[in-house]
């Protein structure tokens, strides 16, 4: 396999799940994966093997909801969907990644 | 709320696990539509799927993790095995079980004691404004001697520090009547000695306030050990009369076993105060005070000082050099000798629990030696490390709740044994009982223990390098680190036992010394005897 890895950093997984299902609306785990492996133009690949963990440990903070559906396929499937309490979590996660970013940014130019 | 969650989600775990399992499947499931999407033929695009998602056993493991609490299902699952690798290894288990039973139990046992005699609060109303009262008189050498009843007097007229203040004196009654005639203790008090101290009868009443008033003291008040023993707890003995010292006297209500010190008083009787009849020089009562609020130990000694000051003064015949201490209730009855007793004891007890830990510690390190292929398979299979020592830590947890559980029966013994063995001088040991909050600190003593004896080894046993130890194969090994370790603790407990041994040596040494002391005279053949005449028979002609 020729892949040039690019593990998405820890604690960003929660950030990037929470923005898609606030731009995209209810999405299953496969259609997350896909949702931002597309979005990132391919620069962002998520595991499996963190996806699943993140999505029920982001349940049981109470950010995100599940429920049982059927794909347009007619399989059944977990469906996510963002609370109230997850939109305020977006908030906050956003902003520290952005300070973050930005604080990286200006001591990789200028340090 | 995650919490509730969890735990609703262990409720029903089959169900989860189904679920996780459909939810990973249904992600490989689009995995392979999508590769077939692609052109790639159904058996390929399954396997390169199914790769792709990598160990689905390991992810589904790390999701369910988060879901149920797995802390807990974890931990059943851990004690299990512990109890079943203990079951393989019996020598080991029943030795290591009976060194801490015994460690565990002695500690228990002596702190039961120290409890009882010293931290258990004294059975008055507010135990902590109770003072005792002494008089001293350092040109004659006396630090805590008793009062007289004329200073008593002058005190409860003089001072302010005080709601009241109530005297005691230690007698003997002839008791007879009804059954074969009996000595007894008594404690002659105050009126107001019950209503000072807060303690209630158990029966009938206490003494009213006149009854100390000469001619007033035909009452009598008897302990619950007396009226359960010579009387057969006989509900209708308040009222009657009996005769004690040759006088026809009134009971009048029975007090309780527990009064906090005199444990071995059968009779109370009133203490007269006769002021025309004593003698301001004459020492030979207890004096004991409650405390009004707010007022401290020391700010009441000096207003009795100030007092004490005045009446030699007055009195200067009698009262030269007598100046007044006081100390709190507690501090009297269980007095420095005593304490020291019981903090060197629960010292020592103390160092015999912790050999104990390291007795066990070196044997699950000598265990750990021999078990570090197991672990090393464990490892390479993809046990991390904090999991490993979780599980050592509950295998020394189950093995420190037998040790304690056995260890509370140890307790059971040597409380009974010694409530006997107790010399009779030491306070309060007649309640000496295995209650709650011993227990308590049993329970926590156990814990604390499994936790002590358990972390180096399973932090040592799980240090080690996967490849090394699954190659060596069953061939056991002790790292140099572990090796040192154990060292270590062999000689910690070599120096800890040494001291034991050596302490223990000198008070037998001291003891026999202390029995080989000369009297001065050859006590053999000698006997002694007192006979006190009633003074209702005898009078002072």
């Amino acid at each position: 396999m020729n892949k040039q890895k690019n593990d998405i950093l820890q604690g960003t997984l929660s950030l990037l799940i929470l923005k898609a299902l606030r731009s995209r609306g209810k999405m299953h785990g496969y259609a997350l994966t896909s949702h931002i492996q597309k979005v990132s133009a391919d620069l962002l690949r998520v595991e499996e093997g963190s996806l699943y963990p993140a999505l029920h440990r982001m349940e049981q903070q109470g950010w995100i909801r599940a429920e049982w559906g059927v794909t347009e396929k007619g399989r059944k499937a977990r469906f996510y969907l963002l609370t109230p309490k997850g939109e305020k979590q977006l908030t906050l996660e956003r902003e520290s990644w952005e300070r973050l970013t930005q604080g990286v940014s200006r001591v990789l130019r200028h340090a | 709320m995650a919490w509730y969650h969890r735990l609703l989600n262990l409720l029903h775990r089959a169900e989860l696990s189904q679920a996780i399992d459909d939810e990973l499947q249904f992600h490989i499931d689009e995995r392979i539509d999508e590769l077939m999407g692609q052109g790639i033929g159904a058996e390929e695009a399954r396997r390169l799927a199914t790769r792709q998602f990598g160990n689905a056993t390991l992810h589904k493991e790390r999701t369910r993790e988060l879901d149920l609490s797995r802390s807990i299902e974890s931990l059943l699952q851990d004690i299990r095995y512990a109890v079943r690798s203990l079951k393989h290894t019996p020598a080991f288990t029943v030795a290591a079980i009976a060194t801490l039973a015994l460690g565990i139990g002695a500690t228990t046992a002596i702190y039961s004691v120290v409890r009882s005699v010293w931290l258990r609060p004294l059975p008055f109303t507010a135990p902590d404004r109770v003072v005792r009262i002494w008089e001293s008189n350092r040109p004659l050498g006396l630090n805590t001697f008793s009062a007289s009843i004329p200073n008593f007097l002058s005190w409860r007229e003089r001072s302010t520090s005080f709601e009241s203040l109530v005297a005691l004196e230690g007698r003997s009654a002839n008791l007879t009547g009804q059954g074969d005639p009996e000595r007894v203790a008594s404690l002659a008090v105050t009126a107001r000695f019950f209503d000072t101290l807060g303690i209630r009868t158990i029966r009938g009443r206490s003494f009213a306030p006149d009854e100390d008033a000469p001619g007033h003291g035909r009452v009598v008040m008897l302990s619950e050990r007396l009226w359960r023993q010579r009387y057969g707890g006989d509900p209708d003995l308040v009222g009657r009369t009996i005769p004690i010292n040759g006088e026809n006297r009134t009971v009048i209500g029975i007090a309780p076993r527990d009064v906090g010190f005199a444990s071995d008083r059968d009779v109370w009787e009133p203490l007269t105060l006769d002021a025309s009849r004593e003698n301001r020089g004459d020492h030979h009562v207890g004096v004991l005070g409650r405390l009004k609020l707010g007022i401290t130990v020391s700010q009441a000694e000096a207003e009795l000082n100030g007092v004490a000051a005045q009446l030699e003064h007055e009195f200067p015949d009698s009262n030269r050099d007598w100046r007044v201490r006081l100390a709190p209730a507690l501090y009297w009855i269980v007095g420095p000798e005593t304490r020291m007793a019981l903090v060197v004891l629960a010292v020592t007890v103390g160092l015999l629990l912790v050999v104990a830990c390291i007795n066990v510690t070196n044997l699950l390190l000598a265990r750990a030696s021999s078990r570090m292929h197991e672990f090393g398979v464990r490892q390479a299979l993809g046990a991390n490390r904090a999991r490993l020592v979780r599980q050592l830590i509950t295998e020394s947890l189950v093995l420190a709740c037998a040790g304690g559980g056995s260890g509370l029966f140890v307790a059971l013994l040597g409380v009974d044994g010694l409530r006997t063995i107790l010399p009779g001088n030491v306070p309060r040991a007649a309640e000496l009982s295995l209650d709650l909050p011993v227990l308590a600190a049993a329970v926590a003593l156990t814990l604390a223990t499994g936790l002590l004896f358990g972390l180096a080894p399973a932090w040592a046993a799980t240090r080690t390098d996967v490849n090394t130890s699954i190659r060596q194969g069953c061939r056991t090994t002790a790292g140099a680190g572990r090796l040192r370790l154990r060292q270590v603790l062999v000689a910690g407990e070599f120096a800890l036992a040494t001291m034991l041994i050596a302490g223990a040596g000198l008070l037998l040494a001291s003891f026999l010394r202390l029995q080989a002391v000369s009297l001065g005279f050859q006590p053999r053949n000698v006997l002694t005897a007192r006979i006190s005449l009633p003074k209702a028979k005898y009078s002072r002609n």
